[in-house]
């Protein structure tokens, strides 16, 4: 593939940009994934992935599809997107896997999720999250439940009633 | 061309749990130990956890099956037709990536032979290994909590039981109403600061464990071995094993990689510690070594495998605390009621990041894309859980690892080639069990769940299969097995093989809490006995 120019990039930008905010559009407190700048990330995944062409693959298969995706309107979209995720299976995994891990790794995402009142931290192996240590008073079971065989009562069972077994006895 | 050849006492092919073990056991008796590992180091910082983008890298660059990574020259090709071959090849083997489940396996396990033949016997029995369980505990500082009346009685953990999070509740609740078994897992991760190494700190993260809470054993045992006067290579592939004459092996040639070229290392006794894959592969291709019996890559086993993930209403951060929460041996025992023979048991799981769970974590359960995005993450974000069924499948000569006739890799040696089946007693297993992760799911009061049953869409099942085991078992005679109860190869006197391949069954919990026990115990015995190794010609014992 040669040089990209001008006009190709902004086309293809202009489609991935189209393509992650028909998968995670805005919200509410959630940004559409090109405001968290998944667009850009899913065009590395993307790159890495597939090489050099990728995304010209992706924009093939989006038109055979009947995109591109910037002149439709919103329920157009979705159907595109979808006869996508029908004929192309590997792609569109591929995409989404991308873009949704992109979007729930992105900086700007995080308060939205920390805002549904659960802890999160999105590198969480420096501080760690903070868990009550194990109570042996509160938390050991109390139910007393479970046995085991002890090795002098290991006993033959009788399997003669399991007819899937009948061939394998004695292929030990 | 040979440049360089060197003479052990003990040459060890393979640096993953058993191998850094048994470096550490005989180095410590003074003996001369070589040991030889493919690929390298694995840097703390070159793990995933501390990137921002850690849920994707664990889906690939790190992700554990060496057919999806990105290609890692340190791994050697596998051909599969059905399983996820999980594995890492480094040093300190596969704990680079693995849960670190601790449970041991039960007293029936070593006596399935006695119980109903379609599996032998081992060659030991429970109370044969449980003094090596408790080593191993005490060199990786295994947490847990003592008492649980479904196995047999054992001194308290050298660190206590983990945070019961509230994931692990929920599960308890459910397990109490229906009257089941379940009891905290014991874990390869220390509670409290532990031979130099950090508590672990709930980060969630637990696909290994830079800080090395969870038992790397490139952190934990291998300083201690190298310390000991073990002597490392890194990069050095072996691509044979030599014997002589007399049936002796003689040593091994290894390409080091980062030269090209090929060395020789010569020793009294060689140990190979090269998994369930890696094992029978260097065998066979070391002109059909140790294999007189034809049981060298046969009766592999994975173990039956499905799994559930449920969401419940209530928050529960799913996503923070150790991964494994806890146990249930329940049907661990055989029930001929249920319709097959042997038991399983239950793994009950936490879940992994926010992007994991939006993108379907244990099962293919996500979030729809579009307009409903939100709102489905909104309900299930840190709710769910999972839960693994995990079971002792049974041996099958055909399932069986094999060397390809027309692929070789880098360095020569034929590709393994894998494949395996379930049989009937297996499904049947795995259907009970599915049906019994539903009675929990509705006990838990789940809004929502969801089966997987590692079924593909032709209807193979595709286990990712971490647990590589039995392809060279350990039994009582050299006519059905590979080793002797030392691990000591049948037609090879001086070549013990310690890794999972010699686990005569699977039994019903992760295997490395048993193959690590066996491996100290197998090191002791070439310690004890090493002058006689040296020069005999004969195994010393059934």
């Amino acid at each position: 593939m040669g040089v990209v120019g001008v006009s190709e990039a902004i086309r293809l930008s202009t489609m991935l940009r189209d393509l992650v905010d028909v998968l995670i559009p805005g919200e509410d407190d959630w940004p559409s994934a090109s405001l968290a700048g998944v667009n850009g990330i899913l065009g590395m995944r993307l790159l890495e992935e597939l090489g050099e062409d990728a995304l010209l693959q992706v924009e093939q298969a989006l038109e055979a599809c009947g995109g591109p995706l910037g002149p439709l309107d919103e329920d157009q979209r979705t159907s595109v997107v979808a006869k996508l995720e029908a004929s192309q299976p590997r792609l569109f995994t591929l995409i989404r896997t991308a873009t949704y891990l992109g979007y729930y790794e992105s900086p700007g995402v995080i308060p939205a999720i920390r805002a549904l009142g659960q802890p999160y931290d999105p590198v969480p192996i420096f501080k760690g999250y903070r868990l009550e240590p194990f109570d042996r008073e509160r938390d050991r079971p109390k139910h007393n439940r479970g046995f085991y065989i002890p090795t002098d009562e290991v006993k033959p069972v009788d399997i003669s009633g399991l007819d899937h077994l009948g061939e394998r006895h004695g292929r030990a | 061309m040979a440049a360089r050849n060197d003479h052990a006492d003990v040459l060890i092919i393979g640096s993953g749990a058993t191998g850094s073990l048994a470096s550490l056991v005989l180095a410590e008796a003074g003996l001369h130990v070589i040991c030889l590992e493919q690929g390298g180091w694995v840097e703390p910082r070159e793990h995933p956890h501390y990137r921002p983008d850690w849920q994707w890298d664990r889906r690939t660059r790190w992700n554990a099956d060496v057919n999806v990574r990105r290609p890692n020259a340190d791994d050697f090709p596998v051909n599969s037709d059905s399983s996820q071959v999980l594995m890492w090849n480094g040093v300190g083997g596969s704990t680079n990536v693995y849960g670190a489940l601790w449970p041991r396996y039960r007293p029936s396990d070593f006596r399935k032979g006695t119980e109903h033949g379609l599996q032998p016997d081992w060659p030991i029995t429970y109370e044969d290994i449980a003094p090596y369980y408790e080593k191993a505990d005490a060199l990786i500082g295994v947490s847990g909590l003592e008492g649980d009346p479904a196995m047999p009685a054992h001194p308290a953990y050298p660190t206590g039981p983990l945070p019961m999070g509230a994931p692990a509740r929920k599960m308890a609740e459910a397990f109490d109403k229906l009257g089941w078994h379940w009891w905290p897992v014991p874990a390869g991760v220390i509670s409290s600061d532990y031979d130099g190494r950090p508590a672990c700190n709930g980060c969630g993260i637990c696909t290994g464990c830079p800080r090395g809470s969870m038992s790397k054993f490139s952190l934990s045992v291998w300083p201690r071995a190298l310390e000991a006067g073990t002597e490392l290579r890194t990069y050095a592939r072996v691509i044979r094993i030599e014997k002589d004459r007399s049936g002796r092996a003689t040593g091994a040639i290894y390409v080091d990689r980062n030269t090209g070229r090929q060395h020789k290392v010569t020793a009294d006794v060689v140990v190979l510690a090269a998994n369930g894959v890696g094992t029978p592969r260097l065998l066979l291709a070391s002109d059909n070594l140790a294999n007189s019996s034809d049981q060298v890559g046969r009766n592999l086993l994975h173990h039956t495998l499905v799994a559930c993930e449920m969401w419940v209403d209530e928050p529960l951060a799913s996503h923070t605390g150790y991964v494994a929460a806890l146990i249930s041996r329940e049907f661990a025992e055989t029930d001929t009621s249920r319709g097959f023979v042997n038991g399983f048991n239950f793994n009950c799981v936490t879940t992994g990041g926010a992007g994991e769970q939006a993108n379907g974590h244990m099962t293919q359960a996500r979030a729809p894309w579009g307009k409903g995005h939100h709102q489905w993450f909104r309900r299930h974000f840190g709710r769910n859980f999972g839960i693994f069924g995990i079971g002792d499948d049974l041996p099958n000569p055909d399932n069986r690892v094999t060397l390809s006739a027309t692929q070789r890799d880098a360095d020569g040696v034929p590709v393994a080639e894998l494949h395996y089946r379930p049989g009937e007693n297996d499904m049947k297993m795995m259907k009970f069990m599915s049906d019994r992760l539903v009675d929990i799911a509705k006990a838990t009061g789940a809004f929502e769940y969801k089966l997987q049953d590692y079924m593909d869409e032709h209807g193979i099942y595709r286990t990712p299969a971490w647990h590589l085991l039995g392809t060279a078992r350990m039994g009582k005679s050299p006519d059905m097995s590979v080793v002797n109860k030392h691990q000591q190869c049948w037609d090879v006197p001086n070549l013990f093989i310690i890794d999972g391949s010699v686990l005569t069954t699977g039994g019903v919990v992760n295997p490395t809490p048993t193959v690590t026990a066996l491996a100290i115990r197998a090191a002791e015995h070439i310690r004890d006995n090493f002058r006689e190794l040296a020069k005999t010609t004969r195994p010393m014992a059934a």
